[in-house]
């Protein structure tokens, strides 16, 4: 059921920066220079930034209005993925939060 | 921003947002020999509507951004021209609104206060959503993110998409992406032909509207995609990612009519139901607003001159009612003309000279964007396709039966309605405050009790360390 969808770099129109790599969750994963965090890893076929009640979350607005798109960067808690550029060697987690009952 | 210093800079007009109202207003004021400075979250001018592929880019055709784009390099021209007289706080939140006359800022971590005689919100819009089982799982975005993701990332997400909503932006969208090579399985728009009808001759009447609402029916037709109306998506189910959607017909009222359903194979759908005013700043500073029953949605008040309730403090563009980029940039010349005037930079004859023109335009774009916002707004049917155990609030996971609980409750008001913890997670009801107050409205409460959520500073979360950071460089000094 799980198979993976992954988003497409289209060719037509631009020429892409200069690639590079980051990683999410630890696994190196390539980019290029212009790209969001959270298009570079549609690309590579991550679509789940953040989980709440193990509910995924990803991508909405994609204009950095409905933080649905919150992951660790570098560190730093709830980052808007899809208005952050990658950059080399940044280092991406997916955040998983638990609701108080 | 360059280099850190605690001197607060003082500017004669502070604009805040770079889409056509803001690049329109800076234009008229550095025009006039006002001393200016604006503020943007993206590092080039252009808004959301405007938005120019990433620098990194190198762009060789510009075909891909359609029609749209080529209107918007006209004024980013302009604006750009002026650049070297014009103080540019790029990849910069205005976050803060203190003693009157100050706007916070934060860029790259660091604060900053920047004092002001006249202050410009020119906000922009955000989509409007409307729940439906299944509605946050990942591959479902709005349009206007979908767009984004074709023009300024030059991605396509998935494979199959399925579009629903009841905007025009849904031509355009379905058009980038047959053009692009993506199969759409089906475009469902809620308002019917008949209802379409009204605008067909606002669009041949304006010349470039019927260039461009050619220039997305062409390559959809060409493509055979199916255009259902009026149909909407009433569900949708996967595991990590959405696999299938469903759609119905709708009644006249935009209710889906049992029976009609059918379900599609997908791995992306895109949600078009029209824009809501942004205008977080505005209510932070304390701007009176008005319940539009058209855009379901509050706004600031404005006189003709685009100046807020508030004194010094004028709005322009879609965060004051929504009518588009055309509009959008006539308001913002209105409000930097004025503000010029009021500023003494010019007589004012000279202003109303020139506020003539600008007024006459305006009416002229009215005529159309009010018939528009008319055929799209959204009908109550579609607020009764979510079930009771269908998230409303994406980020704290709150479904419509916990607000409803609340409603019965007694909660009769946005912000004590809070207390289900609705509008309570990181966007801070940016998503979900239209939802909450339409569900609210269902239950009969009017909307003078139901009111709109408080803001306060910041007006999006921010990590503590920027805060303490600002406090240790005060010491400093």
């Amino acid at each position: 059921m799980s198979k993976e969808v992954k988003a497409t770099r289209l060719d037509s129109g631009i020429r892409r920066g200069e690639q590079i790599e980051f990683y999410f969750d630890g696994q190196p994963i390539k980019a290029f220079k212009g790209e969001t965090i959270a298009s570079a890893l549609m690309a590579s076929g991550h679509v789940v930034a953040r989980t709440i009640d193990s509910q995924p979350l990803g991508v909405y607005c994609n204009i950095g209005v409905c933080h649905s798109c919150l992951m660790t960067v570098n560190g730093v808690k709830s980052v808007r993925t899809c208005r952050t550029p990658v950059i080399e060697g940044c280092k991406v987690e997916t955040q998983h939060f638990e609701r108080a009952k | 921003m360059k280099g850190r210093n605690n001197m607060t800079q003082k500017f004669e007009a502070l604009i805040i947002g770079l889409g056509p109202a803001g690049m329109a207003a800076a234009i008229e004021l550095v025009q006039q020999g006002v001393h200016i400075a604006v503020v943007d979250e993206n590092p080039e001018p252009g808004g959301q509507i405007y938005r120019q592929p990433p620098n990194d880019f190198i762009i060789e055709d510009q075909s891909f951004l359609g029609v749209r784009y080529r209107v918007g390099q006209n004024i980013i021209q302009q604006f750009n021209h002026l650049r070297d007289r014009i103080t540019i706080f790029s990849k910069t939140m205005a976050w803060g609104f203190f003693e009157g006359t100050t706007m916070a800022l934060e860029h790259d971590g660091h604060i900053e206060m920047v004092e002001f005689d006249k202050l410009i919100l020119c906000e922009g819009a955000m989509e409007r959503s409307i729940p439906f089982p299944g509605w946050t799982l990942p591959g479902i975005m709005t349009a206007g993110g979908l767009q984004k993701m074709i023009k300024h990332q030059r991605m396509l997400p998935g494979k199959r998409f399925l579009l629903s909503g009841a905007s025009p932006l849904q031509l355009s969208v379905a058009a980038s992406l047959v053009k692009d090579g993506a199969e759409v399985v089906a475009l469902c728009e809620a308002t019917s032909i008949k209802d379409s009808l009204k605008l067909v001759l606002e669009i041949i009447r304006q010349k470039g509207l019927f260039k461009e609402a050619f220039s997305y029916l062409f390559p959809i037709l060409k493509k055979s995609v199916p255009i259902l109306r009026p149909y909407s998506v009433i569900s949708a189910s996967g595991d990590s990612r959405v696999r299938e959607a469903t759609i119905a017909r709708l009644d006249d009222n935009w209710a889906p009519i049992g029976g009609t359903e059918r379900t599609f194979e997908v791995d992306t759908i895109s949600l078009g139901y029209g824009f809501l005013p942004v205008a977080r700043l505005a209510r932070l500073c304390g701007c009176a607003h008005a319940y539009d029953p058209v855009l379901k949605a509050w706004k600031p008040e404005t006189d003709i001159f685009m100046q807020t309730s508030v004194e010094n403090i004028y709005t322009a563009g879609d965060s004051s009612g929504v009518e588009g980029a055309d509009l959008a940039e006539v308001e913002g010349r209105i409000a930097g003309t004025h503000a010029a005037a009021e500023l003494a930079k010019i007589s004012k004859d000279k202003r109303d000279q020139r506020l003539k023109t600008l007024f006459q335009t305006r009416e002229k774009i009215k005529s159309y964007s009010t018939i528009l916002n008319q055929v799209f707004s959204p009908r109550l049917g579609l607020f009764t396709i979510m079930e009771d155990d269908t998230i409303v609030c994406r980020c704290e996971q709150i479904t419509a039966r916990e607000i409803f609980s609340g409603i019965e409750k007694g909660f009769r008001n946005i912000n004590e309605i809070k207390r289900t913890r609705t509008c309570m997670g990181p966007c801070q009801g940016r998503t979900c405050e239209s939802i909450v107050t339409e569900l609210m409205l269902q239950k009969g409460i009017p909307i003078e009790d139901i009111g709109h959520m408080t803001i306060r500073p910041p007006i999006t979360p921010m990590p503590i360390f920027m805060f303490e950071e600002y406090a240790r460089s005060l010491e400093r000094t």
